[in-house]
């Protein structure tokens, strides 16, 4: 009868530390993410307690001090216990390109501009910087427009056909789209960057012309944008000054 | 009963990521068709006597259909500058001379505007001779006699420079001198026009140095003035500075007219490799040639290459996550016919294959070349020599191999090291010595071969007409990595917060249940 009793309150020892385990189980802690939330940091407290008096009531934590934000021109710090860690982005400024050289309106050429930007940001999700037009066709004079680059998978060369125009962007850098890499041959397939490689057309709906799944501050990370027009003899283009207005947006991930 | 814990808080912390965005528009401007139309005429135009020697001419913008790409000025009818500026410093004029100016802009497709009218204005008479006032002054000058006054002046030190900016309130000339003591020995810069803001940089400092400089302002009329005397000090370098290894096996392979390019990248977190193409002789920095590849990848085909260049020299970069780049991979190829129509510059040599290599040292009689003793070798803790008789490294680790700024005075254009696949002696990976970021020493790190073998190192010297000034070699030996040490613990343990706080909770519950027994056995025998 006492072996039994022994027994059973070894069970019952035992069952009560399983329980207890299982309750700190529950209780670990654990970052999560999902397509619509991500939880940057979280925690397990244990400690503080509930006082009373019949002036007051109080309930505290242990060991969670957050010390406070200091900002500069570069920098906003979030210091202390897991403060709210805010994402940062900053876009360089674009030039204006001039495309050089003017082209001739009935035998037709070719004419080129770029502009480079840089991205920074600490966001551990990464960035994406985004091209789109104002107007489509992109570039316009007047009521008279310059057909966009066909949309898809980009073409290696540049190519316009006989008696047509045709008004596109290649993007180069360490962040292009794997669309735009290339294995010097077409597009979509390797790893390359060629200059000059992988064309496609500006829509209003804006194209990706950079995006990284990491943050890169301090350096950040610089995509030239290379423009090109095209127009062969017979296009029937008319004479005039053309401007695409365009806007780059990069966006954290 | 006993109490475990008294209260359990779980706190979790959940945020939104909210997708933040920066935006910037721009426009993209062409010109389809004949653009006939010239950019409108600048005005109006100025001109400013600064100094006996000094006139400065400024002029309003043109307006184009299109673009103005810049602007001619013309003294007294001859073409002497174009600038995309609307202003311009004449200098090196006559005292007391009338001179006339004329403006003329154009547009991208060259159409000129007409000439701006003529404005004639007279240079100031020759100044008397100088008069020295030694003082270091900040304040304002007495009435009656007009010196430069410093109203600004910016020092911001780097490591290997410094950059100075400063105003004043009169156009003036500066000179500006510095040293290791107040004798100035190293450097000046002096400006030859006058101006009122300045800016410059000293470049060439050594990092975390005190620095002595002084600054000395002239007036148009030569009066000088000493503006000030200080120090600075360059910002001292990491502590533990970057060594980015070069990538390994890297191999131009010549198929018809082009060119395949493999190699192995270092494990390196989020770096890339960048390959650099020139015709005129193997790039030595990531800018110095066309970019050929940049990416993460390990191979790349330069396409027909050879149809417009023959030899093609390559360099491969390894670029790090901190901007650090490797001294460089090296490669070099040739079209079939011109390898006989004369040596390559700078390719290295085909070693003999012995089966042991002998220690090497072909040095033109010079006192400013290494010597083979001066070749170092390092991996982990290990230095050696080259001229040393073991040289053993461990296969698959990296090495830095250097050289002495300091035992290197001779003018040299290029420092190449060449190290043979121990798996097989045909085959040979060469790489650039570069001057590291302290400026101490020529150095290389690359990663070495994982076989194990016999290899040679050969360190070439080129001088700037391609001429070897130097050749040293010596063979060198991979060894197997020793056997990594056995955990004895898990490092899970370690690792894993969880993992103690369970293991200590299962103390506590079995250190609980012996207690209450242990109560229940007395309670019974008690009974």
């Amino acid at each position: 009868m006492r072996q039994v009793a022994i027994l059973a309150h070894l069970v019952q020892a035992v069952c009560g530390t399983v329980l207890a385990l299982s309750l700190l189980s529950v209780v670990d802690a654990q970052v999560m993410s999902s397509p619509s939330y991500q939880l940057q940091s979280d925690s397990v407290n244990v400690g503080g307690g509930l006082s009373s008096s019949t002036a007051y009531i109080q309930e505290s934590t242990t060991g969670e001090i957050a010390t406070g934000r200091s900002e500069s021109a570069a920098f906003n710090l979030r210091a202390g216990y897991q403060q709210l860690q805010e994402v940062f982005i900053s876009l360089s400024a674009p030039t204006d390109v001039l495309m050089n050289p003017s082209i001739p309106g009935i035998t037709g050429g070719v004419s080129y501009g770029s502009t480079t930007v840089t991205v920074i940001t600490d966001s551990p999700g990464g960035y994406m910087l985004l091209l789109s037009a104002e107007g489509d066709p992109a570039m316009q004079s007047g009521s008279n427009s310059i057909p966009n680059y066909p949309a898809g998978t980009p073409d290696f060369a540049f190519t316009v056909p006989a008696a047509s125009a045709r008004f596109g962007v290649s993007p180069e850098g360490v962040d292009i789209p794997d669309v735009f890499r290339d294995d010097t041959f077409v597009c979509g397939v390797g790893v390359s960057d060629t200059p000059l490689a992988c064309w496609t057309g500006i829509a209003t709906t804006g194209v990706a012309m950079a995006e990284s799944s990491n943050g890169n501050q301090p350096d950040g990370a610089t995509t030239t944008l290379q423009f090109q027009l095209g127009v062969t003899a017979g296009a029937g283009v008319m004479s005039g000054e053309y401007t695409a207005t365009t806007t780059l947006t990069a966006l954290t991930l | 009963m006993i109490v475990f814990l008294r209260l359990i808080l779980i706190c979790l912390v959940l945020v939104t990521v909210v997708p933040i965005a920066q935006a910037a528009d721009f426009s993209i401007r062409t010109i389809v068709g004949e653009d006939v139309i010239p950019p409108t005429i600048p005005h109006p135009v100025t001109v400013t006597p600064i100094a006996s020697t000094q006139l400065d001419v400024s002029w309003g913008v043109s307006v184009d259909n299109f673009a103005v790409a810049g602007y001619i000025v013309r003294r007294d009818g001859i073409y002497i500058a174009t600038t995309t500026l609307t202003s311009f410093s004449d200098t090196g004029l006559s005292p007391s001379t009338t001179y006339t100016y004329q403006i003329q802009a154009f547009d991208t497709v060259f159409n000129y505007s007409s000439s701006s009218i003529l404005v004639a204005t007279t240079t100031l008479p020759t100044p008397p001779p100088p008069v020295v006032t030694p003082e270091a002054t900040t304040t304002a000058p007495t009435a009656t006699v007009a010196r430069v006054v410093l109203d600004d002046l910016l020092i911001v030190p780097a490591t290997d420079r410094v950059a100075i900016s400063l105003s004043t309130a009169r156009p003036a000339r500066f000179e500006l001198r510095w040293g290791r003591t107040a004798s100035y020995e190293l450097g000046y810069v002096t400006t030859d026009r006058f101006l009122r803001d300045y800016e410059t940089t000293i470049t060439g400092l050594e990092p975390g140095t005190l620095y002595e400089y002084e600054l000395i302002g002239y007036t148009p009329a030569g009066r000088q003035t000493i503006l000030k005397r200080g120090q600075f000090t360059t910002v001292s370098l990491d502590s533990e500075r970057m060594l980015v290894p070069n990538v390994s096996g890297f191999i131009a392979t010549v198929a018809l007219d082009s060119v395949r390019l493999s190699w192995q990248p270092p494990i390196l977190p989020n770096a890339y490799v960048r390959i650099v193409r020139s015709h005129l002789g193997f790039p030595q920095h990531q800018n110095d040639g066309a970019i050929v590849y940049q990416g993460k990848g390990t191979s790349v085909t330069d396409v027909d290459i050879l149809q417009t260049m023959s030899p093609v020299y390559y360099t491969a970069f390894v670029v790090a996550e901190s901007g650090a780049v490797s001294s460089g991979a090296i490669a070099v190829v040739y079209r079939s016919d011109t390898i006989l129509s004369g040596s390559i510059p700078y390719e290295p040599e085909r070693p003999p294959l012995p089966a042991e290599f002998a220690p090497i040292e072909e040095v033109r009689a010079s006192t400013t070349l290494p010597e083979l003793s001066d070749i170092m070798i390092s991996q982990g803790v290990h230095t050696w020599r080259l001229e040393d008789q073991r040289i053993e490294l461990t296969a698959g680790g990296t090495v830095t191999v250097s050289i002495a700024k300091d035992r290197v005075t001779a003018p040299i254009k290029i420092i190449i090291g060449t190290l043979l696949d121990p798996a097989n002696h045909r085959q040979q990976f060469s790489f650039l010595l570069r001057l590291n970021q302290d400026r101490s020493a020529y150095e290389a790190t690359l990663a070495v071969p994982t076989t194990v073998g016999v290899s040679q190192l050969t360190i070439e010297i080129y001088d700037f007409s391609s001429e070897r000034l130097a050749r040293y070699s010596n063979q060198i030996s991979f060894i197997p990595a020793p056997d990594d040490p056995q955990v004895v613990f898990p490092d899970i343990f370690f690792t894993s917060p969880l993992i103690p706080f369970t293991l200590s909770g299962v103390m506590v519950g079995i250190l609980s249940m012996l207690l209450w027994l242990l109560w229940r056995h007395r309670h019974e025998d008690n009974r």
